[in-house]
């Protein structure tokens, strides 16, 4: 599977629930430890929004802090979607279980 | 897996914000090409995290972001590139990876590298035609 893939694909809830579409994803370096002493990633999360703009300048996600303006304009927390929560997944849409989206956060 | 309070334990990466189009570095400090794309391997057990890979990079990877017309024209210059020098798509695998910063140091050469397939055949079959190309510049 590649990261390709999970981009721009629409997230749905096993309720019919649009939450948006795949804009990032959170990898989480908790891994076992490779030949360079560097630990690998694992997909912990798919961040899920309406909106594009803020991701891209990295105000969502909350790595870029300033000027306040703009983060005041686009920084708005992504809707997380653990991986253990996606029930089912295809090229063009993502469903997921709300119950265990928020048994996870 | 997670710490208190659910939060994940280990250091947060954002895939785009963070890997996507970051360049590559040799184990020589030489640029190796961008990172295109990330492949993960998925577990049979649908309750386990898929885990990264490889690193992608080059037009092959890049032509699968971009979609549309365009990149199935990227796409047929990789695979045209591909066939020539009977290699597999370019990736990275990720025990080449020393470290994630600003750019994405690597512990293999480039030349070693298949996301270096572009340049090499720029020079091969371009640069090196060019009458004089063989002599050093004065």
């Amino acid at each position: 599977m590649k990261l390709s893939e999970l981009l721009g694909v629409t997230v749905v809830t096993t309720d019919g629930e649009e939450l948006g579409r795949v804009h990032d994803a959170l990898l989480v370096q908790d891994g076992p430890v490779g030949a360079q002493g560097f630990a690998g990633l694992r997909l912990h999360a798919l961040a899920v929004g309406t909106r594009s703009f803020g991701t891209k300048l990295g105000y969502t996600q909350g790595t870029v802090k300033g000027p306040w303006l703009l983060r005041a304009m686009f920084h708005r927390p992504p809707t997380l979607v653990p991986w253990q929560a996606i029930v089912q997944r295809s090229a063009s849409r993502i469903v997921v279980d709300r119950r265990r989206m928020d048994e996870s956060t | 897996m997670n710490g208190p309070g659910g939060e994940p334990a280990g250091r947060q990466v954002w895939a785009v914000l963070e890997l996507l189009d970051r360049q590559l570095v040799d184990r020589d400090g030489r640029l190796a090409g961008k990172i295109d794309d990330v492949d993960f391997v998925v577990d049979d057990d649908p309750d386990a995290p898929p885990r990264v890979d490889a690193l992608l990079s080059g037009l092959g990877a890049l032509a699968n972001q971009i979609g549309g017309d365009f990149g199935r024209w990227l796409a047929s210059i990789e695979r045209r590139l591909a066939a020539r020098r009977d290699r597999a798509p370019s990736r990275i695998a990720w025990s080449d990876v020393k470290s994630i910063g600003s750019s994405v140091e690597l512990a293999a050469d480039r030349d070693d590298l298949d996301s270096n397939r572009g340049e090499r055949w720029v020079r091969d079959v371009i640069i090196d035609k060019v009458p004089g190309a063989g002599h050093e510049a004065e």
